[in-house]
């Protein structure tokens, strides 16, 4: 129950866990996009996401962050990848191109084995993005963060405030009702149900004896907490001052000049049509 | 058969950064038919050593015999269902895992879960209604119309309606009013008496020195005394090293014999019992 | 002064069930007040009413003189006046870390950003959980998230402080901890109101007045040892005495009788 890492901050100290919320999570949905632009030729494309690779290996060094966890994240996508594999090879989105055969009539395209790696590398640069931003910032700061960027919404009566609150009170009570979820299921255990074992009868009235009561209690602490919210003067309409205002540093402006030059200079390579890779080989001939 | 501790340690999430050694080398024997208080400051392992009786934890060393059934580290038994029906456990603030439309079908949910028949059910959960001072008018009510004390002694009856050889209650009367509490103090020396072994997790020495045969200390996830209530409150030493509060009876009656009236404290029960004693001490002089 | 004064109160959550009826009580600047009554004596309720979470069908609640009434202007001032500290110590931490917790109140009041940082240490200095501020709710003891609930409480520097049973889920140790923290908060600020609901007889033996509360009624409100002496009738409303009177009851059947009403003095009493 407790040892779910997925998303899961980490305390340090470091350069990237100092930057602002903000700068990260910008930066964050800039690079997202910069994995899909297609470039000049096949080869061009896996040295951008070389390049691109690299750049998150030294930004995952600096904020502590171990290779080892990125793959422990993989793990429950190797199948989906596999899946998607096999997708690419049975129905390839083109059938143009070299092929070998793997069995009499059977054609593997080349391009379906490229196109499968596409995805591949996309997926591991992203996850090591995500791991990035949810482990070197608390979930306070990203929905602070989150706020922020929703704050022009507030001119349509979009309640950003009352949503940023939800979050962080949602944030607040995860451990509270982990540690609730796992006392019922005890007690109920001591009352002979079996969570792990049993026909699929058996299963719902073991799920229904951990759900109702996890309700109801909920529903009481969310009664409680709204009564302690209003005595401590809290009201969603009013205006309020602020305990915590992330300020803008010099980091975090350089921060954001380097996702922009990463930016530019891969929109430059897409416009321009630049293939590095013929470049070298000509070079080399 | 007696329940023993054979070299038992228990860690939360081994091999992690947040480890926690919780129980370290236990050595205890509870006897049969004994009323036993489990005492420590929170965190001490009390609960954690009560959750070992039933199987709910699973030590990381040592052996366990609970009437005969052996548990053991690393192993799995599969017969821990039948354990689990001879070991009631009653968790803190129980009312909390009611579930059931009324309150008679919610009592009668262990017997069930342990295989009983409808019929057996219903007439073990009317007798451990009874027991507990639910009024008839009240079973087929919804467990969540009663008040918080009836809705503990429901949960309570819950397992009371197992007949178990062994009660493990898990600070029963926390959040009682002084008159609730004594009156479910008084449900479980009636429990005792019918040659059910009690297993109490407490903080209210009051509780301890007036109902309990034997007392274990606990301290730092060791068991750190075993003796009877008199002779720990005897104890200055231990009594100062884990922080408890004397038993108010006791703090009096030995402010007198510092004052040279002469009480025997091994008598000293309730304030009758004092008072009685009071007398006595005072014809001497 | 009068901080706080309630007048034919009546109340009742439906049409069948009445709480209260014809309730009146006043409580003195700085006076330390005990309510008891068992459970389902309409004690948590009267202290909702008080915060104005909810509204009386009949009567007035006063805070320092000022009517409490939600169509007024002054309302929200006026529950500024009253801080209230609640039983479940879950229920009431709302900030991520205890710092946010205490801010809460304070940005609810529109606190200017740049004096809260010194509020909060001020605050969490005297709760003694300075060194706790980066903490999490999950990390702490039930008895230190109480004592962060007093502080988000006390830095909203409240008159009235209303305690609703604010130890009854805390350990031995929580309890002490909350009570020599009250004794401290009333040393600091002697013109401090406190109304402390509780099931604590002890705790309620130490304040300087208490109210025993029966069926929405209100049976005694007197000196702790003015009330005490009842203790047939306190037992028929279900409610305990302290040690003290207890012993004292057993040594009557034992035919001795003693006068003094403190330990110390019950021991050398005993002694002579």
């Amino acid at each position: 129950m407790t040892n779910f890492t997925l998303g899961k901050y980490v305390p340090y100290n470091s350069l990237i866990h100092r930057l602002d919320a903000r700068v990260k999570l910008l930066s964050m949905v800039i690079f997202m996009v910069m994995i899909f632009f297609k470039f000049a030729s096949i080869p061009m494309n896996f040295i951008v996401y070389g390049i691109l690779f690299i750049f998150m290996y030294i930004i995952m060094r600096i904020a502590h962050i171990r290779l080892i966890s990125l793959f422990n994240q993989m793990k429950p996508l190797w199948i989906m990848m596999l899946f998607l594999f096999v997708i690419n090879i049975l129905m390839p989105q083109s059938k143009d191109g070299n092929f070998f055969e793997l069995w009499k009539g059977f054609k593997i395209y080349y391009i379906s084995i490229i196109n499968t790696l596409y995805i591949v590398f996309r997926l591991i640069i992203m996850l090591s993005l995500t791991l990035v931003l949810t482990s070197s910032t608390k979930p306070l700061e990203l929905t602070g963060a989150l706020e922020w960027y929703m704050t022009p919404l507030k001119v349509i009566h979009f309640p950003v405030h009352e949503i940023a609150m939800t979050i962080s009170l949602a944030l607040r009570f995860i451990p509270t009702l982990l540690e609730e979820t796992d006392r019922i299921m005890k007690a109920q255990s001591s009352r002979g149900v079996d969570f792990e074992h049993g026909k699929f009868k058996e299963k719902i009235n073991a799920v229904i004896s951990l759900i109702v009561p996890l309700f109801i209690s909920a529903f009481q602490r969310s009664d409680e907490l709204a009564n302690a919210m209003e005595a401590r003067g809290y009201d969603p309409s009013a205006k309020r001052t602020r305990y915590r205002i992330s300020k803008w540093k010099v980091k975090d402006t350089i921060t954001l000049l380097i996702t922009l030059i990463f930016l530019g200079g891969t929109i430059c390579l897409m416009v321009f049509n630049v293939d590095l890779y013929a470049l070298i080989m000509s070079l080399c001939a | 058969m007696p329940i023993s501790f054979t070299n038992v340690f228990y860690t939360y999430s081994p091999k992690s950064p947040l480890a926690f050694a919780a129980l370290k080398d236990i050595n205890v024997t509870i006897e049969d038919h004994s009323f036993t208080a489990l005492i420590g400051q929170t965190g001490s392992g009390k609960s954690t050593l009560v959750q070992h009786i039933n199987g709910l934890l699973r030590q990381s060393e040592g052996t366990i015999d609970v009437n005969g059934f052996i548990l053991e580290a690393g192993k799995k038994n599969k017969k821990i269902k039948e354990l689990r029906k001879n070991v009631g456990l009653v968790f803190q603030f129980p009312e909390y895992q009611l579930f059931e439309e009324t309150v008679l079908k919610d009592v009668m949910f262990g017997p069930k879960n342990f295989g009983v028949n409808e019929k057996e059910a219903r007439e073990a959960a009317i007798d451990a209604l009874s027991k507990v001072y639910i009024d008839k008018s009240l079973w087929d009510k919804s467990p969540f119309e009663l008040s918080g004390g009836q809705r503990r002694r429901v949960a309570i009856a819950g397992i009371i309606a197992l007949h178990p050889q062994v009660l493990i209650l898990d600070e029963p009367t926390a959040g009682l009013d002084p008159q609730g509490a004594k009156e479910i103090m008084d449900l479980f020396k009636m429990i005792h008496s019918s040659g059910t072994t009690v297993i109490m997790v407490t903080h209210d020495m009051n509780n301890v020195l007036e109902y309990c045969s034997n007392v274990i200390v606990m301290k730092d996830g060791r068991a750190v005394k075993v003796s009877t209530p008199i002779e720990l409150f005897k104890d200055d030493e231990t009594i100062a090293s884990i922080g408890l509060e004397e038993p108010m009876v006791i703090s009096f009656a030995k402010k007198l014999i510092k004052k040279e009236i002469n009480i025997s404290l091994d008598e000293v029960k309730n304030e009758a019992s004092l008072a009685l004693l009071i007398k006595k001490g005072r014809e001497v002089l | 002064m009068e901080a706080l004064n309630i007048k034919d109160l009546s109340f009742r959550y439906d049409s069948k069930s009445v709480v209260f009826k014809n309730l009146s009580l006043s409580l003195e600047e700085g006076e330390y007040v005990s309510i008891i009554g068992h459970n389902g004596s309409g004690k948590s309720t009267l202290a909702k009413l008080i915060i104005g979470l909810i509204e009386p069908q009949t009567g007035i609640i006063s805070i320092f003189g000022e009517e409490l009434d939600c169509s007024k202007p002054n309302f929200y001032e006026l529950k500024k006046k009253v801080g209230i500290v609640f039983q479940n110590p879950d229920n009431q931490f709302i900030g991520t870390t205890v710092q946010d917790d205490i801010a809460f109140g304070l940005e609810n009041h529109c606190v200017p950003h740049e004096e809260m940082d010194a509020i909060i240490k001020e605050y969490a200095t005297e709760v003694g959980m300075i060194d706790y501020l980066e903490k999490e709710p999950s990390s702490l003891s039930g008895g230190q998230k109480q004592r962060v609930a007093i502080a988000g409480v006390l830095a909203m520097k409240p008159d009235i402080i209303i305690m609703d049973e604010s130890t009854a889920m805390l350990d031995p140790k929580g309890k002490r901890e909350i009570r020599e923290l009250t004794s401290k908060i009333r040393k600091i600020n002697p013109r401090l109101t406190i109304l402390s609901i509780t099931h604590d007889i002890e705790e309620a033996f130490a304040s300087d007045r208490v109210v025993v509360l029966n069926k929405g009624e209100i049976v005694y409100n007197d000196t702790p040892n003015n009330v005490f002496i009842h203790q047939k009738e306190l037992e028929e409303m279900k409610l305990d005495v302290p040690f003290i009177y207890r012993l004292k009851d057993e040594l009557i059947k034992q035919g001795i009788e003693v006068t003094s009403s403190t330990e110390e003095g019950m021991v050398n009493e005993l002694c002579q």
